[in-house]
């Protein structure tokens, strides 16, 4: 098994005949590496880490996850490929109607796992982000960290090797903002690769670990925990 | 899956009940327009049939022929195709059928006899074609026994006619009515999925594929296509109870109708099959609609 969970290489996404957003992107993501893409708005954080969750094409280029080529992958094997990563959204996209332990439940339901199966692991999950007592409420009944925290609990419980999260304490005040990201280095704790999108400078002081930065689209500077 | 997607259909029920009681009440009004189309039908039909719609006719013997020549023309006219059944009649035998139909003075009226010449009352077998009835008019008119012929088959045609044009338009009714009302219900369903775009984004995003999606689509569609069946059905019982009840006593009299018919079977059958494919074609407008749209 290879070393790398992610590669890009030379990766290049325009919108319309000029407009790069990302341009020449390489680098790799070692297995259980945690790490942050950073940069001002527009850099093109978020569309690197669409084009990883394969929820748009490259231009140029080339993605691996996993040794897979995912920047060639087709439709039937998108929903297959998201069913083994995790995606952290800003605004949580969780689904109002349903209570927090249907949410979490959802991806273990499209898997057709057993009824068992998913309770088990949806109590796990949410033990996890310290919700376990909250799977009856319905998501706008939380605050906004614990939404974070159902969405969190939401993109682990299909035990994904790599989890990408865009701007997850966007939305947050840095109280909540640090709990959250103490949650992502437990996740990080049990073996998963993390890359997560964010400008808080303060955050990524306060869990140090790589930090690769784009500019414009393109990666000026890519260092370590210790740099 | 399966149960899911019905659990999933359940919930939504209960999400947006409004906008399933719209189609489910599109789909009743739609079957009970054709419902009573059907139940008028059936009834007229029922009528039709009471009063014997096949050709019949009259044929009128010559004076003065012998009992051989007429067993032989009887003969002759069992054998012509189309001929279902024929009848001698004397012409007294008819005299003493006219006065017992006029009653009491009936025969001081009609005295004496020879009135009228013998007769072979002839049937014709059911949806004989009019060319066949028009070839056996000339064949039988033909024939040297005979003096005059008089068949019934004017009103008959008339009637197959009313009828085929019955059966032309409740055909364009059910199409018009499948069609349309598969549009409305596309659009409440339309309506539904707009409401439910954000959820079906979300399962995309976690990875659920268009079977996951639209299973609870497929399943609303076939609970409320029954749902709407079953009230369209109790609908059109409701309204044969209360057409019977207003059958005047004159109308019983003249026509024999002493109650409405309820639909056939058939037409049973047809209603609920009507009523499910209307909601699966909404169902299947929305999945249409919703491949448009599915890029992420």
């Amino acid at each position: 098994m290879s070393a790398k969970m992610v590669r890009l290489h030379q990766v290049a996404k325009k919108y319309g005949p000029e407009r790069f957003a990302l341009c020449n992107v390489t680098f790799d993501l070692k297995r259980g590496e945690f790490a942050y893409v950073t940069g001002v708005n527009g850099a093109g954080k978020s569309t690197l880490l669409k084009l990883l969750f394969a929820m748009e094409h490259v231009t140029e280029g080339a993605i691996f996850v996993n040794n897979r080529q995912i920047s060639s992958m087709s439709k039937s094997k998108v929903f297959q490929y998201r069913r083994e990563v995790g995606f952290v959204f800003q605004d949580f996209k969780l689904l109002p109607d349903l209570t927090i332990f249907e949410n979490v439940a959802l991806p273990l339901e499209i898997r057709k796992m057993t009824p068992a199966e998913i309770e088990n692991r949806v109590r796990g999950v949410l033990s996890i982000v310290g919700l376990e007592d909250r799977e009856k409420d319905f998501p706008l009944s939380l605050s906004g960290g614990e939404q974070q925290r159902i969405a969190i609990a939401r993109s682990i419980v299909g035990r994904p090797l790599l989890l990408l999260a865009d701007e997850p304490t966007g939305n947050l005040d840095h109280h909540t903002a640090s709990d959250i990201m103490a949650l992502f280095s437990e996740i990080h704790a049990m073996g998963t690769t993390v890359l997560i999108a964010t400008h808080d400078e303060a955050l990524m002081r306060e869990y140090p670990a790589r930090v690769i930065e784009l500019k414009k689209g393109v990666v000026v500077s890519d260092r370590g925990a210790n740099a | 899956m399966k149960a899911r997607g019905l659990k999933r259909s359940f919930s939504d029920f209960k999400r947006h009940p409004w906008l399933h009681f719209i189609s489910i009440s599109t789909i009743t009004i739609a079957l009970v327009l054709l419902g009573v189309f059907f139940l008028v039908s059936r009834n007229l039909e029922f009528l039709a049939e009471k009063t014997n719609p096949q050709v019949s006719g009259t044929v009128y013997l010559k004076d003065g022929l012998m009992h051989a020549q007429v067993q032989e023309l009887k003969g002759k006219l069992d054998r012509l195709e189309g001929v279902a059944l024929v009848t001698f009649k004397t012409s007294n035998a008819i005299m003493l059928e006219l006065q017992a139909f006029l009653g009491g003075n009936g025969s001081d009226v009609l005295r004496g006899s020879g009135l009228f010449p013998d007769v072979f009352e002839i049937q014709l077998k059911k949806d004989v074609p009019s060319p066949l009835v028009l070839e056996l008019k000339g064949k039988i008119a033909k024939l040297p026994e005979v003096s005059d012929i008089d068949f019934s088959e004017d009103w008959v045609f008339h009637y197959r006619k009313v009828k085929r044009v019955i059966s032309i338009f409740g055909s364009f009714l059910m199409i018009g009515i499948i069609v349309g009302c598969g549009f409305i219900i596309a659009n409440f369903m339309g309506m539904r999925h707009q409401s439910r775009k954000n959820e079906i984004d979300i399962v995309r995003l976690i990875g659920g594929q268009n079977q996951f999606v639209l299973s609870p689509f497929l399943w609303e569609a076939a609970i409320e296509g029954l749902i709407g069946s079953i009230l369209a059905l109790t609908l059109l019982f409701v309204i044969k109870i209360l057409l019977t009840g207003v059958l005047s006593a004159q109308w019983v009299t003249l026509l024999g109708l002493r109650e409405w018919l309820y639909i056939s079977p058939t037409q049973f059958l047809l209603v609920v099959a009507i009523g499910l494919v209307m909601a699966f074609l909404g169902s299947i407008t929305v999945f249409l609609r919703f491949q448009e749209n599915k890029g992420l």
